[in-house]
């Protein structure tokens, strides 16, 4: 494994962190046509620090704080740019609150590529790191909009609900191509184990808020808490797996 | 009856479910409930309830918990895709057969995942070296007739750890890496092959999968295997996919509702 370049650990980093921290200041401040152009340098820098990744692993980005927290990053700051451009600004700052935090974590923790595997080119696996980190994303994004409109309803057709289908579709197909990877190699499509514990867990946890009746998703505690908890506890509990078991 | 489908018992019972879910998994490392778990891992549950369980009363307790609320989960969502979709869905109403088949499907993929629990065998780990045997249940063995190891012999006896550093994608070809088995049924070859990781092979239901190499006493290589039968993969395998694109044309359906709505808003102003 190739060592962790400084491009990647330092100057990306901080890059990507200033672009964001400039986005919300702007935002604050009215700004949004600043807000979207520091985004815009801020996505930049996250398309570059995954390239460099791939550059260097020859593979896409898969575990590990650095890669992991990279790639959710990246599609959250991409996910904020279509809110912004459709005139959800306050839903585009909690996006960038978000990779603001995962920046600021990703500090105290190792910031090395993950060692290579020979299992790495093994199709299943790449789908499965790669379906979960988009569930991340998309679920964060749910979480920004839940926050940014408090007690909004969650039910019937809205972009709100919609996104939380579409973080649920990819963490699940994240599950089936886990199920395919775990059978394959050891026989097992469901293993007694704190990783597949997880999951089931978390899984839970999305289909909730799509099953609260009206009246609890129009609450701006109850319906908000049921909105953020998938990404943020998918986010915590796939980022502390992955610094346990690395 | 009514309250058997009712959302707000969904929401408790998925809440509830989570949350002990999660207690499992964050206990699953503390010696009691490790203990059930890799007992659970390797045995079937009746085999398990029959043979170790009295031991465990925590694991028990926790497993026994969890089958009550995955059953309850399983009676909410019946009464709910009978009396809230079925009876009340038209035959145009595309989106509400779209809820209801991804009912349907979630309701068999609980089935067939708590059906596995009580079917098929598994065998973990069983290191072997070329001219050994396993047996399997059925009057069936299998037997290791070769192992192909071109990789640093170094790199044998790794413990998980050192593993996940050294094998790498250089350094170790798993497609290069084989081991060459034969079925025996009766004491007489049935099938064999060879088998890689990612690659076993199957006969008569019985898989044989290859999870690593060791160290053999004469200092060659052995193959490590997983021999198992598990009958409901495929079954299980289709209603998750089912599952899978119910919701991916749930949330295709609810985008073009999305955008036709907009599209009107915006005739509108």
């Amino acid at each position: 494994m190739p060592a962790t370049p400084a491009l990647l650990t330092d100057w990306l980093h901080w890059g990507q962190a200033a672009a964001y921290l400039a986005a919300l200041a702007a935002l604050a401040a009215g700004r949004a046509r600043l807000a979207g152009a520091a985004a815009i340098l801020g996505a930049a820098g996250g398309a570059a620090a995954l390239g460099l990744v791939v550059w260097l692993t020859r593979r896409p980005p898969l575990l590990g704080p650095l890669e992991s927290i990279g790639e959710i990053v990246f599609l959250l700051g991409l996910m904020a740019l279509g809110q912004l451009r459709a005139g959800g600004g306050r839903a585009a700052g909690w996006c960038w609150v978000w990779c603001l935090a995962l920046l600021g974590l990703l500090l105290c923790l190792p910031r090395g590529l993950n060692p290579d595997s020979f299992m790495f080119d093994y199709p299943w696996l790449l789908a499965f790191f790669q379906c979960r980190l988009a569930a991340i994303a998309l679920l964060l994004l749910a979480a920004a909009r839940h926050l940014a409109a408090p007690g909004a309803p969650n039910n019937g057709a809205n972009a709100t609900r919609l996104i939380l289908l579409a973080g649920l579709c990819a963490f699940l197909a994240g599950e089936f191509a886990g199920a395919w990877w775990s059978f394959h190699w050891t026989g097992q499509f469901w293993r007694w184990n704190r990783g597949f514990l997880e999951s089931a867990a978390l899984m839970m946890a999305m289909v909730l808020p799509l099953h609260l009746p009206p009246r609890w998703a129009a609450s701006p505690g109850l319906g908000t808490f049921c909105g953020v908890l998938p990404g943020v506890a998918l986010a915590s509990v796939t980022l502390i797996h992955q610094i346990v078991t690395s | 009856m009514g309250w058997l489908s009712s959302l707000r018992v969904s929401v408790w019972v998925l809440a509830g479910l989570s949350l002990w879910l999660g207690l499992g998994a964050v206990l699953a490392q503390s010696a009691p409930l490790d203990a059930t778990l890799r007992g659970l891992d390797q045995a079937t549950l009746q085999a398990w309830l029959r043979e170790t369980a009295s031991g465990q009363p925590w694991g028990l307790a926790w497993l026994a918990v969890l089958g009550l609320l995955a059953a309850s989960m399983a009676v909410n969502l019946t009464a709910c895709a009978w009396s809230r979709l079925w009876c009340r869905t038209h035959v145009g109403d595309a989106r509400r057969w779209l809820v209801l088949a991804a009912h349907a499907a979630t309701l068999a993929v609980i089935f067939l995942q708590g059906a596995s629990f009580f079917t098929g065998h598994s065998l973990q780990q069983v290191k072997l070296t070329p001219g050994q045997s396993a047996q399997l249940p059925g009057g069936m063995a299998l037997r290791l007739e070769q192992v192909t190891y071109v990789a640093d012999p170094a790199l044998l006896g790794l413990n998980r750890r050192q593993a996940r550093h050294r094998l790498t994608r250089t350094d170790f070809d798993r497609r290069a890496n084989l081991a060459r088995v034969t079925f025996l049924r009766d004491g007489a070859p049935a099938d064999g092959g060879a088998i890689g990781y990612f690659e076993p092979l199957e006969h008569a239901g019985w898989r044989a999968h290859l999870v690593g190499f060791h160290k053999a006493e004469g200092g060659g290589p052995g193959a490590v295997l997983n021999l198992g039968r598990s009958p409901l993969w495929w079954p299980f395998a289709a209603a998750y996919g089912l599952l899978l694109a119910c919701f991916l044309c749930l949330a295709a359906s609810e985008a073009l509702n999305l955008a036709g709505r907009r599209r009107a808003v915006g005739c509108g102003g």
